[in-house]
């Protein structure tokens, strides 16, 4: 199999990820879908020398996270853009209305934290554990499970904030 | 809803994601072109064409150096040449910094060290490259009068005049820019305290 077909299939089965990604560290509209294509080009361009020391997913985790930082830090905003395949401008455009604000709900509280926190978090979302999150991060597993208690305080207190304002 | 609420609803909008499955080959393929610029990568293009203009510019001034003889008119020579060619430099480097950074090998925690700093260290750069260039539009006129006519108008009524406009610009400017990049520094520093957290 050629490692473009290869690379295809590994962004198929992985695809979830770039979206969370995106979706965490992007603005809404344009710069997510601009995230989201930047990400998939980054991997591509360290396919080649991806050699399975770790485990696929930690890879993508790790150049994603890293690619929405960069991103992040662009220096000047709109400095270039061309736009991009129309298919894509779909990708984010299909959802029930249900899901649509579960989803924005959830990523809005995310969205509240640091950006070391943003990553942290997403990386408990999706079920890692201490150590393998200490190894997409740099962070020592104890050091993980610290920041993730101070992330608990923070969350509760921007939900309560939340239900003040609300009501 | 707390951490372990979210988890939940994490799980399921992923489940149903994963059940979408939305990229088709081509596009995936058409992602790994370079179908649009990166950003920073025309930042660097544009730097880069800034940088040569300063050096030809540099080259000139120092082509015609003899031309400057008396001691504001070499003053301002040494002020320009400085402008012409350290600070392009200084901002190229941090540009090709931040390109450098291996995307696939550095831990998230080192790569959002590097780019806070060098950030922080480009916003520095360009806040000093445009108030310097403020006393360099001033500073310009009487040297490119001397190059190119051999007149010393250093001291004329007209150029008095624009370096006064200038400076009050420049006074605007800093103070402008000033507050801009303590605010900006302020929270690359919050992040980077994050970072030290233990």
């Amino acid at each position: 199999m050629s490692d473009r077909r290869r690379f295809v299939q590994v962004i198929q089965e992985n695809e979830g990820i770039i979206f969370k990604v995106a979706n965490i560290y992007a603005r809404e509209g344009e710069d997510q879908k601009d995230l989201y294509q930047e990400i998939v080009y980054q991997l591509w361009r360290s396919f080649k020398s991806f050699q399975g020391k770790s485990k696929i997913s930690t890879w993508i985790y790790r150049v994603a996270l890293n690619t929405a930082i960069r991103h992040m830090n662009q220096l000047r905003k709109k400095a270039s853009y061309v736009s991009m395949n129309s298919d894509l401008m779909d990708l984010y455009e299909e959802q029930d209305a249900e899901t649509e604000e579960r989803m924005t709900m959830l990523y809005e509280q995310i969205k509240q934290l640091n950006v070391v926190e943003r990553g942290i978090i997403l990386l408990h979302l999706e079920g890692k554990s201490y150590q393998e999150i200490g190894s997409i991060t740099g962070f020592t597993p104890s050091n993980v499970g610290t920041r993730l208690s101070r992330i608990r305080n923070k969350l509760s207190a921007q939900i309560k904030n939340m239900n003040h304002g609300s009501g | 809803m707390d951490l372990d609420e979210m988890k939940l609803l994490w799980d399921d909008l992923s489940e149903q994601r994963d059940q979408q499955q939305r990229l088709t080959d081509t596009m995936i393929v058409d992602m790994t072109k370079r179908t649009y610029h990166s950003k920073l990568r025309s930042i660097a293009f544009f730097e880069t064409i800034g940088a040569i203009f300063c050096f030809g510019l540099a080259a000139v001034l120092i082509w015609n150096w003899y031309k400057l003889d008396t001691w504001y008119l070499i003053g301002s020579g040494l002020f320009s040449m400085l402008i012409l060619t350290v600070m392009p430099i200084l901002s190229l480097n941090t540009i090709y910094q931040m390109q450098g950074i291996r995307l696939a090998e550095s831990p998230f925690r080192q790569t959002v060290d590097r780019y806070t700093r060098l950030k922080k260290r480009f916003f520095l750069i360009q806040q000093l490259m445009i108030g310097m260039s403020f006393i360099f539009a001033v500073v310009a006129i009487p040297l490119a009068g001397k190059i190119m006519s051999g007149k010393d108008i250093f001291l004329n009524h007209r150029t008095l005049i624009f370096a006064f406009v200038g400076c009050v610009g420049l006074f605007f400017f800093v103070r402008w820019g000033y507050r801009k990049y303590v605010n900006m520094a302020d929270s690359a520093e919050e992040i980077l305290r994050e970072l030290q957290q233990e």
